[in-house]
């Protein structure tokens, strides 16, 4: 008997050091921590995406993340469904820098947003448009609707943050989550936004547009502590020498994925759109502004010789001096 | 103790067999397959759009695979209990962990049967159109009945220690839900100790054509998982002999 319950008292001894063996050594690895791979590129996701096959049966976790990213915009949009009004289909980082002074404009600092932003034609048509007579009048006044003609209504992002982090939880490999995430998180904390951006490298190391997102939030960083101190001691350049990286990493990896046949528009095969174009233009711009800076004309020079391989509009950027 | 084993991994097979979640599966996996032979008749022209199908079709596989394991084991214990009919089993020579361990070996043989059995149809429909390391493949094979191996303990443990109804929401939480609670696991270091039997999933790295898992890593996550459902069944048995009927 006491032999018995000596041998089960070993056994229960062994479970927990089994267990804690068997969960440190399985922690210690994940079979997909690895750069590349076809998921990932998101060159081989548009096609994959726009394949009709991949069009009836979507992929779910893409699927959601689209459906939580419609419904942000929607929000966005104080609820009115407005038609796509972007030829991309993603926002750039680009983009989505300047609207930080389209809804600063909202907070009262004046600027011509509502000019820009106003036709843009809403999913239930206006009146004069409606073939459906009153149920269309019914339609829009039961639907949160705003006359196309009057400019957007845009809210205030921020109360999406968690919706950003749900889609990008769901979807890790979604970039543009990230981007707009980081944006509107960046309105409330810097440093959250960089470490949500950076989270979002770890899983999509090429993406060279969250570096264009994270080169921009550290930009302003540098810009605001600048500005704040009124002097550029080290901890600011270091901030400006982060922000250069960011734009320089961003600008190597889109020189290497752009393919050679980009057109006027910014279009080119593989699902290059003018969205990868405007973002890969301001990594090089940026990483050739802060290089003139900091390192000089020489130094700015030679980087500038690279790019204008890709993009001969950088010959005059920055002025020589 | 193998004379007893055999009959309950059987039994539990049988039980398997007439239950309807079977059905589904198969339903399920009928319609992949159709998709698959109309895919395969119309032809795809984008490797892509190949890749996309050999994905979705072997993450559908694993989950099948993974779901008729749990399912099945999670009801083995609390239905003897219920039907009474663990009594005229436990009146013969049959010792209590053998019990467990037939009712666990049959969840886990089901979930294996799933698992090749469907595989191979997928594998031959799925027009192959761009390089696959047939080595990664080797190592999805190898690691999947491990996983579903653990997969399969999880539920018995919980069906002891909790109500039938909350133990399968446990289960699937555990088994599906450990990667996801495994990127929290930085802030909250205790989540490191959850068994994730779904780490054994190679089905992206097969599909995105990277190469196999070096060696130390591959006998790393196979010991874990035999670890894992030691120590699962390990305290199931001590469990399952100290409770009374």
């Amino acid at each position: 008997m006491n032999r018995r319950r000596g041998h089960s008292w070993a056994l229960r001894c062994m479970v927990p050091l089994l267990w804690a063996m068997a969960s440190l050594w399985a922690a210690r690895i994940d079979p997909h921590a690895y750069t590349g791979g076809r998921e990932r590129d998101e060159t081989e996701r548009i096609r994959r995406n726009s394949s009709a096959l991949a069009a009836m049966l979507g992929e779910f976790r893409t699927s959601i993340s689209d459906i939580m990213f419609m419904k942000t915009e929607r929000y966005l949009h104080g609820g009115v469904a407005y038609r796509p009004h972007h030829s991309a289909s993603a926002p750039t980082a680009e983009d989505m820098a300047d609207e930080v002074e389209e809804h600063q404009s909202e907070l009262g600092i004046p600027d011509d947003h509502a000019h820009k932003h106003s036709g843009v034609p809403t999913v239930v048509p206006p009146p004069n448009r409606d073939f459906r007579g009153w149920i269309g009048d019914l339609h829009r006044a039961v639907r949160p609707w705003r006359d196309p003609s009057r400019a957007h209504i845009h809210t205030d992002g921020r109360d999406l943050l968690p919706w950003f982090r749900v889609m990008t939880r769901a979807d890790p490999r979604y970039v543009r989550g990230y981007v707009a995430g980081a944006f509107w998180l960046a309105q409330e904390d810097r440093e959250q936004a960089i470490a949500f951006v950076s989270e979002g490298l770890e899983h999509n190391p090429d993406a060279f547009e969250l570096y264009v997102s994270r080169g921009i939030i550290r930009l302003r960083e540098a810009r605001m502590a600048e500005a704040d101190r009124g002097e550029l001691d080290p901890d600011i350049r270091d901030r400006w020498m982060q922000a250069r990286n960011d734009f320089r990493r961003g600008a190597e990896l889109a020189l290497a994925q752009r393919p050679d046949d980009v057109d006027e528009e910014g279009f080119g095969s593989g699902g290059w759109g003018h969205y990868h174009e405007n973002d890969a233009l301001t990594a090089c711009r940026m990483d050739l502004l802060i290089t003139h800076r900091f390192e000089g004309p020489v130094a700015m020079s030679k980087r500038r010789t690279l790019y204008k391989q890709t993009f001969p509009e950088l010959a005059d950027s920055p002025p020589n001096d | 103790m193998n004379q007893a084993l055999l009959p309950i991994v059987r039994s539990t097979l049988i039980d398997a067999l007439r239950r309807r979640d079977l059905g589904v599966v198969a339903i399920l996996m009928w319609a992949l397959l159709i998709l698959l032979v109309a895919a395969r008749m119309v032809g795809l022209e984008q490797p892509t759009t190949g890749t996309f199908l050999l994905n979705l079709s072997l993450t559908l596989v694993t989950f099948s695979a993974h779901m008729i394991a749990l399912l099945v084991s999670a009801r083995q214990l609390p239905e003897e209990w219920e039907n009474r009919t663990l009594y005229p089993l436990l009146a013969r020579p049959v010792a209590r962990g053998t019990v467990v361990l037939g009712k666990w070996a049959g969840a886990t043989v089901m979930g294996c049967g799933i698992f090749i059995g469907l595989l191979v149809p997928v594998w031959a429909l799925v027009p192959q159109l761009e390089f696959y390391d047939p080595r990664t493949l080797a190592q999805l094979i190898t690691l999947q009945p491990l996983a579903l191996m653990c997969t399969a303990a999880i539920p018995i443990l919980c069906t002891l220690y909790l109500q039938r109804a909350l133990a399968v929401s446990v289960a699937l939480v555990l088994v599906f839900g450990a990667d996801f609670m495994a990127r929290w696991a930085e802030r909250f270091p205790l989540l490191y100790l959850l068994p994730n039997p779904l780490r054994l999933n190679l089905v992206l790295r097969y599909t995105d054509g990277i190469g196999p898992l070096p060696a130390g890593d591959f006998i790393t996550l196979a010991l874990a998982a035999l670890l894992w459902t030691t120590a699962l069944l390990i305290q199931s048995i001590l469990r399952f002999e100290r409770r009374p009927l």
